[in-house]
Order: structure tokens, then C-alpha cells, then sequence
């Protein structure tokens, strides 16, 4: 399997498949050889991400995980309104996952995409 | 100790569709009422969480503490649980400590959110105060 392919996984917006988006997002995180601490960190990311997309009542959701080790990137489609707070709690998502990983891009066609390096 | 397996919580809507099930079991270990939780906490599984401490506290718990040791994973949505589970107990006079090793998914989540000054943490069941 060439770790640089950018698997991508398509899932209803159905919270119980939350699991299964981070399952994803661990194994593809882990293809690409980053660290413990870099796939727990994308494992939370991709379970905010989803989150918030089945908080937006979008039909369908859609996370990449691509790169390398060195440099890698995190697309989500149809990620919701992350300047909402999630119930219950006084945080933006986006100021949890700016802590996570420092500034990230939301794309006017609504994509999330996160960028880090592994210091694995 | 007195344990008890917590009863499956009654589905309600926003609970229909939970297939993954937490673990959670109450002992007593005077004065506080221990629900240990494990599993993973997120948008599927909170509402189960917070509608059992809810059962806890109807049954005359006040104070309680939510054992977090054998929990894998949490986001947000189990953070909002752990909040409203707060809320709960101090409306009706108690209050709720949290059971969490260093380095776990919630002392993790905890430090990066800036709430760890809204909980009480503790990194075991014998590290509660009795008093």
C-alpha cells in the first residue's frame, strides 16, 4: 500500500457512524506514520468535524487524510458551522482544533482542511 | 464497595438511534456514589451518560463521582454530558467530581478547552475527599 495515497471516507451524517469516522481517521493517521499523540489529535479532530456535521443536519460527510509523516493534511467536507458552540459546553470547535493544530483553512465551498507536521 | 450494573437508560428519541452502548456500573464508596464509565463518549454515546447521572440523582444521589479511567476516548459532545451532569447536581445542592488519570483522553480534553477550573479531577476513586 503506497502510504502517500490519499484514502477518503463518505459516511450519512448518523451519529452512531461517529466511531467508524474515527477508526478511519486513526488508521489513515497511522498509514502515514504519525505519532501517538498526531493520531489521537486527528482522531478528536475527525469525531469535532463530524459532530458538527451531523449538529448541521448535513446528509453526508467526508474526510481525507493524506500526505506523509512530514506533512500532512486533513480535508473534511460539509463540516458545519464550527463557530457554533457544541451543547452544553462555553467553546467553539474551531477554537478546539485551532489548540490542536494552529490556524486552519475553512474553504467557501465549506472544506475544512488542517495541515501539521509530525515531529515522529 | 456495593456495585450495582447501572440499568440500560430508557431510549428516548435522541437515543433511538445509539448502537454503541458505554459501559457504566455504580458502586458506593461513602460518601460518594462512583459511576465507573468506559467505553467512548461522543454524540452517540453522551446522552446515555448524562440520562444516567440524571437516574442517579433522582434516586438521592448528591455527591458523585463519574470514573472516566477506562474511558478511550471523549470529545466535545461528552464534555457538554459531563457539564449538564454538573449542573444537574449542583441545582439540587451536590456536586460531581471527576475520576481521571494524567494523560487520559478527558484530562487531555479538559487542559486543551481551558475548563480544568470548572471541574473537580481527581486521578483515582481513593484520591476523592471523604469529608
Amino acid at each position: 500500500v503506497d502510504p502517500r495515497s490519499s484514502p477518503t471516507l463518505t459516511v450519512p451524517a448518523d451519529p452512531t457512524l461517529a466511531i467508524t469516522v474515527r477508526v478511519f481517521a486513526a488508521a489513515a493517521a497511522r498509514r502515514l506514520g504519525l505519532d501517538a499523540d498526531s493520531i489521537d489529535d486527528l482522531r478528536l479532530a475527525a469525531s469535532e468535524l463530524f459532530a458538527s456535521a451531523v449538529e448541521a443536519g448535513f446528509g453526508e460527510f467526508e474526510i481525507g487524510i493524506e500526505g506523509s509523516a512530514d506533512q500532512w493534511r486533513l480535508v473534511a467536507s460539509r463540516a458545519g458551522d464550527l463557530d457554533r458552540a457544541p451543547d452544553g459546553v462555553p467553546f467553539r470547535r474551531r477554537d478546539l482544533l485551532t489548540s490542536l493544530f494552529g490556524p486552519f483553512e475553512v474553504l467557501p465551498d465549506g472544506r475544512v482542511i488542517i495541515s501539521g507536521t509530525s515531529t515522529a | 464497595v456495593v456495585r450495582s450494573k447501572a440499568p440500560p437508560a430508557s431510549l428516548h428519541r435522541d437515543e433511538e438511534a445509539s448502537a454503541i452502548e458505554l459501559s457504566m456500573d455504580v458502586r458506593t464508596e461513602a460518601p460518594w456514589t462512583v459511576l465507573d464509565v468506559a467505553g467512548e463518549l461522543d454524540l452517540s454515546t453522551a446522552p446515555q451518560l448524562r440520562k444516567q447521572v440524571i437516574r442517579m440523582a433522582d434516586e438521592g444521589a448528591r455527591r458523585v463521582a463519574l470514573d472516566f479511567t477506562r474511558v478511550d476516548f471523549i470529545d466535545s459532545s461528552g464534555l457538554g454530558a459531563i457539564v449538564a451532569s454538573l449542573k444537574h447536581l449542583r441545582e439540587l445542592g451536590g456536586e460531581l467530581a471527576l475520576i481521571a488519570p494524567e494523560g487520559s483522553s478527558l484530562s487531555k480534553l479538559v487542559a486543551l478547552t481551558g475548563l480544568g477550573g470548572s471541574f473537580s479531577i481527581y486521578a483515582g476513586s481513593g484520591d476523592l475527599p471523604a469529608g
